[in-house]
């Protein structure tokens, strides 16, 4: 499996964990997956790393179809991150899907370190 | 381009050469099809050996206008710029390795072409040999550039615009917040995310702002005020502008409002409204003070009238008589023109001429008003000096000095006529 998808207790955050050779189809179930563990439980935010991902072929069409479509799986204001690596990922890409998430009302931000990622997803913040 | 035959096992053919003969024919069949649907098909597909060499390709004349002829045995180093060879030759090395299709976008020519984006996918069809496709996706490009610079564009609008914006779902929950509402509200986006926004609202603008965003016969409605309290306790007032949102088969799919915070405006009408307020009372007690002017004005007249009567009739009865006695009594020439002089004077002192010429802007001195006094009587200088006793050069001096004084100086203005003319109190 190219995805992981866990509930961190400490943090009370879901973490999508890509590997490989991303695939968008891949992007797709791991929401789903993470939106069904999500449900029911008090949970902060979703960090999502791809980091490790060996490529990043997502096309502008599949960025804007899966941020448009995000508020089905998770209820606003429902925080999430994106940790990306400059090597897979352009920063014009990683940009373009920030704007489609806020101008969607997404709370959303990309980062190139997973440590910032978390401190903004746990210290609220607006 | 060359394509595996099916094997059909559930025909049992009458002999070895009726079978050979039906598998001709459905081979025949097999390859017409599949070169139809090569040439259907709008991608350039090559075939390439591990060093790259095209080993076949279909004949797509549309995209490249390539002819398979110049591409036959041709490297894909003889078709495309260095890099993108470089770039496909690195993917057909992955494919082979790893069995996986490879993807990967390029800008790229062929031959003489000009440059488009195109978008390759490789796959390995056995260890030695892979299919290309590439397909041009230089409108699909464009799209997603305008797409890419009309998000852009919005989200620099609704980041930097200053009226609040808010979209609700069909429950009325907010969805979406620029930070100008957050700013209005004097909440957070995330406390303001997925509440909702009557609860915002007082009851009174509540009402007409749910069927306003609920009304499918108002689908532009005109904007209103609404007030709502921050969660510092501050008031705020804003004109709201919402709008309902219908999908194509007319459901409401949400609604979109625009808050324009006027809460500076509405304290200044306010402060507006209390300023004129006051100046109106100002305005009334000034009024009312002007009125009771006027009566102690008209009352000081008439009293003034009054005291002027007195005196008029007190010189009359206290003092004319005397001066009638003295006129009768033996005086000499010169206790006589003395006696003139003094009558004369007090005609004058109770008459509104005088009171013009000691007025205060003309600062005229005693002697010089015994002298315009005179003047205007039409006695000449030679008289005025001889009853004064004064010289005629002196009287000159004093004419002078009344002349200036009047503002009459170096005019061609009679000074007796202009002098008569003070004697209507109007003038001055």
């Amino acid at each position: 499996m190219p995805y992981a998808v866990r509930l961190q207790r400490k943090h009370q955050l879901i973490e999508i964990r890509f590997t490989g050779a991303f695939r968008y189809q891949d992007a797709l179930s791991a929401r789903q997956d993470a939106s069904r563990l999500a449900r029911g439980r008090n949970v902060r935010g979703l960090l999502v790393d791809q980091s490790e991902v060996e490529s990043f072929p997502g096309t502008t069409a599949n960025m804007f179809d899966f941020h448009t479509s995000h508020d089905s799986f998770f209820p606003p204001g429902f925080h999430t991150a994106l940790v990306y690596s400059p090597a897979t990922t352009r920063p014009a890409d990683a940009r373009f899907a920030e704007t489609v998430a806020l101008n969607q009302g997404i709370p959303f931000a990309t980062f190139t370190f997973r440590q910032a990622a978390l401190e903004w997803l746990l210290n609220d913040p607006e | 381009m060359a394509a595996a035959a099916p094997r059909h096992t559930d025909e049992k053919p009458a002999g070895r050469t009726a079978c050979r003969g039906a598998h001709t024919r459905d081979l025949l069949a097999l390859r017409k099809h599949n070169a139809a649907v090569l040439r259907a098909i709008p991608d350039l597909i090559l075939v390439l050996d591990r060093r790259g060499r095209i080993l076949d390709c279909n004949h797509n004349q549309d995209l490249f206008e390539l002819d398979i002829d110049e591409c036959l045995g041709r490297t894909v180093e003889d078709l495309l710029p260095g890099q993108t060879a470089a770039r496909l030759l690195d993917h057909v090395r992955r494919a082979l390795e790893s069995d996986t299709l490879q993807v990967f976008e390029n800008r790229c020519s062929l031959l003489h072409y000009r440059q488009r984006h195109c978008e390759f996918r490789l796959v390995a069809m056995d260890e030695r040999q892979v299919m290309v496709i590439i397909r041009d996706i230089t409108e699909r490009r464009k799209v997603e550039t305008a797409l890419r610079v009309g998000e852009e564009r919005y989200r620099l609008l609704v980041e930097t615009m200053n009226e609040g914006l808010v979209a609700l779902n069909p429950e009325g929950r907010i969805t979406f917040v620029n930070p100008a509402f957050s700013a209005l509200s004097g909440r957070r986006r995330t406390e303001l995310l997925g509440s909702a926004v009557q609860d915002l609202l007082p009851a009174e603008s509540r009402h007409r702002y749910m069927r306003a965003i609920r009304n499918p016969a108002a689908p532009a409605t005109h904007p209103f005020r609404v007030s709502f309290t921050t969660n510092r306790g501050r008031r705020r007032h804003a004109l709201v502008s919402p709008r309902p949102l219908y999908d194509d088969a007319g459901n409401l799919r949400g609604s979109l409002s625009v808050f324009s915070d006027i809460t500076d405006l509405v304290r200044t009408t306010r402060r507006l409204q209390k300023r004129e307020d006051e100046l109106e009372n100002k305005s009334r007690h000034l009024e009312e003070s002007n009125i009771a002017l006027k009566v102690l004005l008209k009352r000081k007249l008439e009293d003034e009238d009054e005291l002027k009567n007195d005196v008029l009739q007190n010189v009359k009865e206290l003092v004319h008589p005397y001066i009638d006695k003295l006129r009768r009594s033996r005086l000499n020439a010169n206790q006589q023109a003395h006696l003139d002089t003094l009558a004369a004077n007090l005609e004058e002192i109770v008459s509104p001429f005088v009171r013009n010429l000691t007025n205060g802007y003309l600062r005229l001195t005693p002697q010089e008003i015994r002298i315009a006094n005179y003047i205007r009587q039409g006695r000449t200088t030679k008289e005025i000096a001889d009853s004064l006793n004064l010289s005629p050069r002196t009287v000159d001096a004093h004419r002078n000095s009344i002349r200036r004084k009047l503002g009459i100086n170096k005019k061609r203005v009679h000074l007796q006529t202009y002098l008569q003319s003070m004697s209507d109190e109007k003038r001055l």
